[in-house]
């Protein structure tokens, strides 16, 4: 076990005896192979930010659209309020 | 009468936390590289024909400098804001996690892994992120930093299974290249894309809350009130003592969670118990990790964080408590269960009060150098431990230590003078 290999905060490294076990018991409670791991996460890790980036997107685009929407509303100086 | 014209109609969340969801999706993937390292010894021992003593010199060479590396992220935090630093450092990490699937030797690996992953991976964590978060959060400080930390927890779960899976299905070199692009292509444009440094940048206020007259002229200075200990340069909240209790808590912080890292396996073999139980232990009290965090999250909104911050050490000081007075096999246990309720938990509570007392303008140096003691405390106890076990035969000596340094980290948090020092309570021209 490497002696300085916890310098990262509260970030434990991995133990290979311990991801050895836990890769172990996971495969043998579930019988799972490799890929059925593998695709899942690899599926979540790839629709989440494209998921959240399209609603933050969208929401900006409310934001902008919310802005540009009050008709009697006077820009007073460049910081996003207006005057009603 | 001004009214804020950017909540638009059908929207109810602000766009906060989307930037919250983006900088936990930079925690989780971001911390790869560091955490999943060990899967990888043994095949590079074989191929680069190393030891592992050899290859951990590497791994520790890096956290050296990333913890070095802390202050100066911080500082470009403060000066150029979270979302480039952040986006650059996202860069290079993706680009050496990709490269690392390229080296053909160890100084090869020491090269991409050292000053490049390493470095840059202090801009992808905890200071940048607090330091933008505080920025968009007032009410919901703690909430929105511990859903954010939680990001390296859940990646910790998720990515280093991912990869060992991976390491199987295909070989070392390609797991590394996907790690790399995925962080390339996904999390680089995402944090480019979500992350905005301020509010106002959006004509938002912190928390979504309706713009008033009051911040409406006021602008800045309204929007973000700052306390009677604001700083407009670091070095003068040293001259303070909130921050000296507070980096003196760290520092405990740091060397308790190091140690027990390190040394909760061993100790456990070395108390007879089986690596498998121990391992199993230790999973529990990373699961309760991340439950705790997201929990007293949610409460030190509500109350003052000084107190949860008390009451944090203080649970952590009964866990190591627990490992000295009741018998291992239980001691353990107990220590997985209690212990995990405040393992990250001082992370949030600790970003969010240093901002509320030191304003936000330098919030990502003086985090940058908590940050910075905290693994020095790290440090120092993982050497501290295994010298004691080295010289005694036992840990109990050292666990009676950490209890013992705990207890003062729970007395020193409860005697920060929040109330007279934080802007949630206090501000500045009332203090004058």
């Amino acid at each position: 076990m490497p002696a300085l290999a916890i310098l990262a905060h509260h970030s434990e490294p991995s133990d290979p005896v311990l991801l050895g076990w836990l890769v172990g018991t996971f495969e043998e409670v579930l019988g799972l192979g490799p890929a059925t791991v593998v695709v899942p996460i690899a599926i979540g890790i790839g629709v989440f930010p494209c998921l959240l980036g399209w609603l933050a997107w969208r929401a900006r685009c409310r934001y902008a659209a919310g802005a540009s929407d009050s008709p009697d509303a006077t820009d007073i100086g460049g910081d996003g309020l207006r005057a009603k | 009468m001004f009214s804020h014209p950017t909540t638009p109609k059908g929207s109810r969340i602000f766009y906060g936390w989307y930037i919250v969801g983006a900088m936990f999706f930079m925690g989780l993937i971001g911390v790869a590289p560091r955490q999943a390292l060990g899967l990888f010894f043994d095949t590079w021992s074989e191929e680069f024909g190393v030891t592992v003593s050899q290859l951990s010199a590497v791994a520790a060479a890096g956290w050296l400098i990333n913890g070095v590396s802390q202050p100066i992220v911080g500082a470009l935090t403060d000066r150029f804001g979270g979302r480039i630093v952040m986006f650059v450092s996202m860069i290079a990490v993706g680009i050496g996690t990709f490269l690392i699937g390229v080296t053909v030797n160890i100084w090869t690996l020491a090269f991409v892994y050292i000053p490049i992953v390493s470095f840059a991976m202090s801009g992808i964590l905890f200071v940048p992120g607090t330091a933008l978060l505080v920025r968009w959060f007032k009410r919901k400080r703690g909430t929105a930093i511990s859903v954010y930390s939680s990001g390296t927890s859940i990646g910790g779960m998720l990515l280093i299974p991912f990869m060992a899976y991976l390491l199987v299905l295909v070989d070392w070199r390609a797991t590394w290249m996907v790690v790399g692009a995925a962080m390339l292509l996904l999390a680089a444009p995402l944090i480019w894309m979500v992350l905005r440094n301020d509010p106002r940048d959006m004509g938002l206020m912190p928390d979504g809350d309706p713009m008033s007259e009051e911040t409406a002229a006021g602008g800045m200075k309204a929007s973000q009130r700052q306390g009677p200990l604001a700083v407009e340069a670091w070095r003068e909240a040293y001259r303070t003592p909130p921050m000296w209790q507070l980096t003196a808590t760290y520092v405990v912080c740091g060397m308790t969670t190091g140690a027990i890292a390190i040394h909760f396996v061993p100790y456990a073999v070395s108390e007879g118990i089986p690596v498998s139980t121990a391992a199993l232990a230790f999973g529990l009290l990373s699961f309760i990790n991340l439950v705790g965090v997201l929990t007293t999250g949610f409460i030190s909104d509500h109350m003052l964080r000084k107190n949860m911050l008390t009451l944090v050490y203080g649970v952590r000081g009964l866990a190591f408590v627990a490992l000295v007075a009741l018998p291992s096999s239980i001691g353990l246990w107990a220590f997985a269960l209690i212990g995990g309720a405040s393992w990250l938990s001082s992370v949030p509570q600790t970003g969010a009060l240093t901002a509320e007392i030191y304003g936000i303008k330098r919030a990502g140096t003086l985090n940058g150098m908590l940050n910075l003691v905290h693994q020095v405390g790290g440090a120092s106890a993982v050497f501290g431990a295994g010298l004691v076990f080295d010289l005694s035969g036992s840990y109990t000596p050292f666990f009676i230590i950490a209890a013992g340094t705990l207890a003062f980290a729970s007395l020193v948090s409860w005697m920060v003078r929040e109330k007279a020092c934080s802007a949630r309570f206090v501000q500045a021209n009332e203090s004058a």
